[in-house]
């Protein structure tokens, strides 16, 4: 009985989904103009984003409340780990945000595609010119199948405003000190964090108390340095036969094992967090630091000039690293502001704005060979998102690979440099893993 | 009962059968209209996400899209997963740490207390409780600095010459859940102390004299007056941190995230992580029911065993 009631209430709620995802399914065939956003009258825009935004979205609101005046942003911003965890339910709700951040992978993206909480954006992207000058293959993780159980082809349901490729970021006085050049490949930093140690510095910083980045970022530039980028993008999407027993990432593994063997990480980098390990590397302690490019804002911050960045040569001899078009934006298909919406990423993904990404610190998506650079570490920065989006491929994240990848590899990551488990082991536990995701995905 | 009345005593005894039962049943009517406010919130936000999150255990379910009826096997995962065992087990390892020895430290400073007399008592009183009205955020962060590689420690055991002692406190795999734990134990001894003062406050005064004259020294004054005093107040305490102990999940989100490994990670974690992170509610549902089910089974025997004696 009770079952049968909850089921109703299920089917009707369903049911109105499907209503509303067909009321607002329209395509646009040209870009919003002022006089549709007009139309709506007084309208609020309710925007949901992660705090990486923030500084973004300053410059981009009173922008954009002046250009259209009938429309107030209401901005929510929230941590990341919040963010994550309330997302999908503040969509699912009778008043969800219209205009939201999201994540890539299964349990994100995935299941507001699945449950049709997201507009497909495609017709956006064409009207809008989102894909001019941007690689086609970074649009891979925001492409999903209509179930919602499968990315890399089919709709495009998001779209990111600032790359975020994975790289090594130095300290520059301090590789003065011990006369060594920037790194370009996997083989130069290897002597190089050789060099710092026998020199007494602490090679890598790394703040690991979140149990992130060493089992993601770290191990993934390890991963993308000993790798075939397309068999790794095939395990992360869960494709038949896949397997995260390869040469290369047992290559990997060793490589970050013997790391830990040798102290290139330092004591105490597990009850470390990851923003106390971005502040002591920008004061100065630590001569490389390994993660994504949004600590490059941060570093920027810090000195604009003492940094320096450096995506990695893999073994075979070409730039590769793990990178999106950042943090996926979506428009919810319940908004009843939809002009308005759309309006606000065009704007937000436009050329024009572009510098205003740039002047935080960002590396825009559009007009990424235009925008200033704010010192030369941003320089850097935004030359290696050029050689990426030029000639370099994606390689995703690989936490996107199952809802508790995320939580696995960074168990087993530091287990290992605990030496609590070997390569054997990690490799049989994380493939484990996506073994039973896959089956579970295929079950759905 | 239509009968005319027969003599004095039986009308007043037919007056009183004949308007008692509607009496009674009205009064009981109104008892319960008066109950109806109470009961609809509890029912509202207690026992119907009671019932739910038990409908929701025998679901495959992402929260959101149409769930599947998957009968036994939340509940087989939990009780077969090695990792999830381990998990629970942190969950009863933190008894010690919130209930057990917050309890032990209490009844000592009572049982000081009851020996010296302490000046400044509502001073000492109001510091010790401190921790329990801290929000757990900020004490969380607080210990992370103490805890921290570069925190006091450490830097403790430098200056004493330890330098091999010297560790991340909560991210190391053999420290971690011992200092989580000890968190736990900052926050409830005061909580513990309070009820303890409050309880031994009201033992008669002349059973210590009486004890005394009998020679007794402070253990045997301790076993013989203060602990018998006190069973109530015990009992009282061990449900409550031990309900804390089970659901403790701030201290662990804010210091260590359930590292290193996942040697911190405990059932609320779990939870948490299933119902929101990975979108697993099945699982999480199933998780929060045995976790529901441990906890009222040793909240349970805890008053069973202190009541016993009474």
């Amino acid at each position: 009985m009770l079952r049968r009631t909850f089921n109703m209430a299920l089917t009707a709620s369903v049911l109105a989904l499907a209503v509303g995802v067909s009321v607002h399914a329209e395509e646009i065939t040209a870009p919003v103009s002022a006089e549709d956003i007009a139309a709506l009258g007084d309208v609020t825009l309710r925007v949901w984003a992660d705090a990486g935004e923030e500084d973004m979205l300053n410059k981009l609101i009173p922008r954009y409340e002046e250009t259209y005046p009938n429309v107030t942003v209401d901005l929510t911003i929230k941590g990341w780990d919040d963010l994550m965890g309330t997302v999908v339910n503040a969509m699912n709700s009778n008043s969800p945000p219209d205009v939201t951040n999201g994540n890539q992978g299964f349990a994100i993206m995935g299941t507001m595609v699945r449950a049709g909480l997201i507009r497909p954006l495609d017709d956006f992207i064409a009207v809008y010119g989102i894909d001019q000058g941007v690689p086609a293959s970074g649009f891979g993780s925001m492409r999903w199948n209509e179930e919602g159980t499968a990315w890399g082809t089919g709709n495009i349901y998001g779209m990111g405003g600032a790359t975020q490729p994975l790289g090594l970021f130095y300290n520059k006085a301090k590789l003065d000190e011990l006369g060594i050049e920037p790194p370009q490949s996997i083989d130069a930093l290897k002597s190089a964090l050789a060099s710092a140690e026998e020199a007494g510095d602490l090679p890598i910083m790394l703040g690991n108390s979140e149990q992130y980045p060493l089992g993601s970022h770290v191990l993934g530039i390890l991963i993308d340095m000993y790798s075939n980028v397309d068999e790794i993008n095939a395990w992360i999407a869960g494709d038949d036969g896949a397997t995260f027993d390869t040469p290369g990432i047992r290559k990997a593994l060793e490589t970050l094992q013997k790391w830990g063997e040798d102290g290139y990480f330092g004591n105490g980098y597990n009850g470390r967090s990851l923003d106390d390990a971005v502040s002591a590397f920008g004061d100065g302690e630590g001569v490389f630091f390994l993660g994504g490019s949004f600590i490059g804002a941060k570093l920027s911050a810090i000195d604009p000039d003492g940094f320096g960045y450096q995506l990695l040569k893999g073994e075979n001899g070409e730039y590769v690293t793990t990178g999106t078009f950042g943090t996926p934006w979506h428009i919810s298909s319940k908004t009843k502001a939809e002009p308005a919406a759309l309006a606000f990423l065009g704007m937000m993904l436009s050329d024009e704005f572009a510098q205003a990404y740039a002047d935080v610190g960002r590396l825009p998506n559009a007009d990424l060979a235009g925008v200033t650079p704010i010192g030369s570490m941003h320089e850097q920065q935004l030359q290696a998102a050029q050689r990426l989006f030029s000639d370099g491929a994606f390689v995703g994240y690989l936490d996107w690979a199952s809802p508790t990848m995320q939580r696995t590899l960074g168990t087993q990551a530091q287990m290992l440099l605990a030496g609590r488990t070997d390569v054997d082991s990690f490799i049989e536990a994380v493939q484990s893993d996506w073994e039973e995701y896959q089956a579970e995905r295929k079950d759905q | 009962m239509s009968q005319m009345p027969a003599t004095r005593g039986k009308a007043r005894e037919r007056r009183i059968s004949a308007s008692a039962a509607p009496e009674k049943d009205r009064l009981v009517a109104r008892h319960f209209l008066y109950l109806a406010p109470g009961f609809v919130i509890y029912a509202l936000f207690t026992l119907w996400p009671i019932i739910q999150t038990v409908h929701f255990s025998f679901l495959r379910w992402d929260g959101i899209t149409a769930p599947r009826w998957v009968g036994m096997k939340n509940y087989i995962r939990i009780l077969t997963d090695p990792e999830i065992l381990i998990i629970f087990g942190h969950g009863l390892a933190m008894i010690i740490f919130y209930a057990i020895l917050p309890v032990m430290i209490g009844l000592m400073i009572v049982a000081i207390m009851t020996r010296v007399r302490i000046r400044l008592l509502a001073v000492f009183r109001t510091v010790l409780f401190l921790p329990q009205i801290l929000a757990t955020v900020v004490v969380a962060v607080a210990w992370r600095w103490i805890y921290a590689y570069d925190g006091p420690i450490n830097a403790f055991l430098g200056a004493i010459g330890l330098e091999n002692l010297q560790r991340a406190w909560l991210g190391d795999f053999d420290t971690a859940l011992v200092s989580v734990g000890l968190i736990g134990t900052w926050i409830n001894f005061g909580l513990c102390m309070v009820l303890f003062i409050g309880g031994a406050q009201k033992i008669d005064r002349h059973l210590y004299e009486a004890a005394r004259l009998d020679g007794a020294g402070p253990f045997a004054e301790f076993r013989a007056v203060t602990w018998p005093g006190l069973r109530g107040e015990v009992a009282i305490a061990l449900v409550l941190t031990v309900t804390n102990a089970l659901r403790n999940f701030d201290i662990v989100w804010n210091t260590t995230s359930g590292g290193p490994g996942i040697s911190t990670l405990v059932p609320s974690y779990l939870i948490y992580e299933n119902a929101f992170i990975t979108r697993h509610v099945g699982r999480a549902a199933a998780a929060s029911v045995v976790l529901t089910i441990l906890i009222l089974v040793l909240t349970t025997a805890i008053m069973r065993i202190l009541r016993k004696r009474d």
